[in-house]
């Protein structure tokens, strides 16, 4: 998606034109820019209110943090050494990590890409298609990939599978509003050849469409796979498999060593990931 | 045998503009036309009415003694697919290969599911290819259509719009993006493709020599009307200054405006 946001030109160094103001002038005009207009006061306010609401409401104090340091100090200490025994085992779940998130990705992306044709106006221009299809696809996009892990747990039970049922899900929900922005904005001037030559539009879907788009895609779809592989790696705290279930259950023991372990595996797997989907990236588009 | 007819054909954008005016236009089995005119005459209008992709708004336009406008579903798309098309901007798909572009023209006919994924039946493949060696691109039929130049692309789009196996070809200014030398070249190559392969072929042209070199018939628009449709050797000089007088005048105007604008 290349999305231009025109850049409003900065108009004051054309209405005054450039002559060498005394430094009193500039002072003062300065001053002048500096003071707030009434809207900037009102909104000050309003998110300091926000902020103070928000803090409340989640038990935020100062003398609580402050209090609380030495905790995490000693949290943060006990974490060393890492316990290196714990490391065949967290190599072994983050390769399941990387599972669930790499299948639920490829099935979400497949999911994802006749729920964004839908979307798209220039595939179905009758309304009533697209509409639904959006309003369908924003309010499943809506629900965090963990409570969809919850209720494939209590569907499937605890384990991978639900894991990566969550994360097809919520991958498809979210990548098909992105694959149907990319395909509205795609040029449609072949595919309208296509359509008087007599081919389908299933064909042109195929033909034209598809491999047009299809490096836009696969560039935003290694995006996607970063995020839910952070993401697969929490799934696990509500037991649908992956390296979150045995993080949880090495701090239940206290075994801080094993939990630094982990950490520093997953640090290294998303670090690398992350990396190497950017340098595809930048050779796809 | 009239293949292509055009009668009484108006035509109005919906913004109002009227592009044609009662264009009448009939066209003989295995004749060459070109249509000429000064840019805004309704020569691109008229093109999208030939080939059904818009419909007039009075009169009726015929190919074959069928109204494309009546036609729905299947019916339509296979009578779309008996009109080859060939367009100023080529409209290729540039991320695909040559082959898999000329192809295109071939699934109408194609098996619905299969074609899906891309697998198409040998016959058409050979057909395909046949027809890119034809045109002079039998080296580049892996290629990537956008690394090509203009005057092979337009080669490309020529080969879809003929591995249709076309009854009628029509092109809207085929050259008018490439330079005059690449240009007489590729309409040498589309007179020579309809000629081998027996079409009839409409030819909206802005250059008046090219229009001579290869057209049997000249049809003059200005202004949304015919002004004259007569066999090549009765253009004369006069005419055809007739035709663009006043384009120059015309296009400061316009240029005018848009300074005024
Ligand atoms: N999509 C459109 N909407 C409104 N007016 C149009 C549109 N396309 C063309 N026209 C107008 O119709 C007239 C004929 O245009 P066109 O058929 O493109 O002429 P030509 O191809 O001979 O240059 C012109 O006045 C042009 O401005
Ligand atoms: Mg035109």
């Amino acid at each position: 998606m290349t999305a231009t946001i025109e850049k409003a030109p900065d108009p004051a160094p054309e209405k005054a034109p450039r002559q060498a103001p005394t430094r009193r002038d500039e002072i003062e005009r300065l001053a002048r820019l500096r003071r707030p207009s009434w809207g900037t006061i009102a909104g000050a306010v309003g998110v300091v209110a926000l902020l103070g609401w928000s803090s409340t409401s989640t038990g935020f104090s100062g003398p609580a943090l402050v209090d609380g340091l030495p905790h995490v100090a000693d949290f943060v200490g006990r974490m060393f050494p890492p316990n290196l025994e714990e490391l065949p085992v967290a190599i072994e779940l983050m390769f399941e990590t990387l599972g669930i998130a790499i299948t639920g990705t490829v099935f979400g992306v497949l999911l994802a890409i006749p729920l964004s044709l839908l979307a798209a106006r220039n595939i179905f221009p009758q309304p009533w298609i697209r509409d639904t299809t959006r309003v369908v696809v924003n309010v499943f996009r809506a629900i965090p990939e963990l409570m969809w892990a919850l209720l494939f747990v209590s569907a499937v039970g605890l384990g991978a599978f639900a894991g990566t049922l969550a994360i097809m899900v919520g991958t498809a929900f979210g990548v098909a509003r992105l694959f149907a922005d990319i395909f509205e904005t795609a040029d449609m001037r072949a595919w309208d050849a296509a359509a008087a030559t007599g081919a389908r539009k299933s064909q042109r879907i195929a033909w034209v469409l598809l491999p047009q788009q299809l490096p836009t895609m696969a560039s935003y779809t290694l995006l996607v796979l970063d995020g839910n592989v952070r993401a697969a790696s929490l799934l696990g705290l509500v037991g649908a498999g992956g390296i979150g279930m045995e993080l949880n259950q090495q701090l239940r023991l206290f075994e801080y060593g094993s939990v630094m372990t982990i950490v520093l595996v997953v640090l290294v797997v998303v670090m690398s990931l992350d990396l190497l989907s950017s340098y595809v990236r930048k050779r796809f588009v | 045998m009239t293949v292509l007819e055009a009668a009484d054909v108006t035509f109005r954008y919906p913004d109002g503009t009227q592009a044609l005016t009662e264009v009448s236009v009939g066209v003989q089995r295995g004749e060459i036309v070109a249509v000429l005119g000064p840019s805004g005459a309704g020569k691109s209008t008229l093109f999208k009415c030939f080939a059904g992709l818009e419909r007039p708004t009075a009169g009726v336009v015929r190919v074959e003694d069928v109204d494309l406008a009546g036609l729905r579903g299947r019916e339509r798309r296979l009578a779309h697919h008996r009109i080859g098309l060939v367009f100023q901007e080529f409209h290729l798909v540039g991320r695909a290969s040559v082959l898999s572009n000329v192809l295109v023209g071939r699934l109408a006919t194609a098996n619905p599911v299969t074609s899906l994924v891309h697998w198409m039946s040998r016959r058409d493949r050979t057909l395909a290819v046949e027809l890119l060696t034809r045109v002079g691109l039998g080296e580049q039929v892996r290629k990537r259509a956008d690394s090509l130049s203009g005057g092979q692309r337009q080669r490309v789009a020529l080969a879809r719009a003929l591995s249709q196996r076309p009854e009628l070809l029509l092109a809207d200014e085929p050259v008018a993006n490439l330079d005059p030398v690449l240009a007489t070249g590729v309409i040498d190559d589309i007179v020579r493709m309809v000629r081998e392969e027996g079409l009839t072929a409409v030819l909206n042209l802005h250059d008046v020599s090219l229009a001579r070199r290869v057209a049997q018939r000249i049809v003059g628009m200005r202004e949304g009307r015919v002004v004259f449709d007569l066999p090549v050797g009765e253009v004369t000089d006069a005419l055809l200054a007739d035709l663009y007088a006043n384009e120059g005048l015309a296009a400061q105007a316009a240029e005018r405006e848009e300074v005024a604008a």
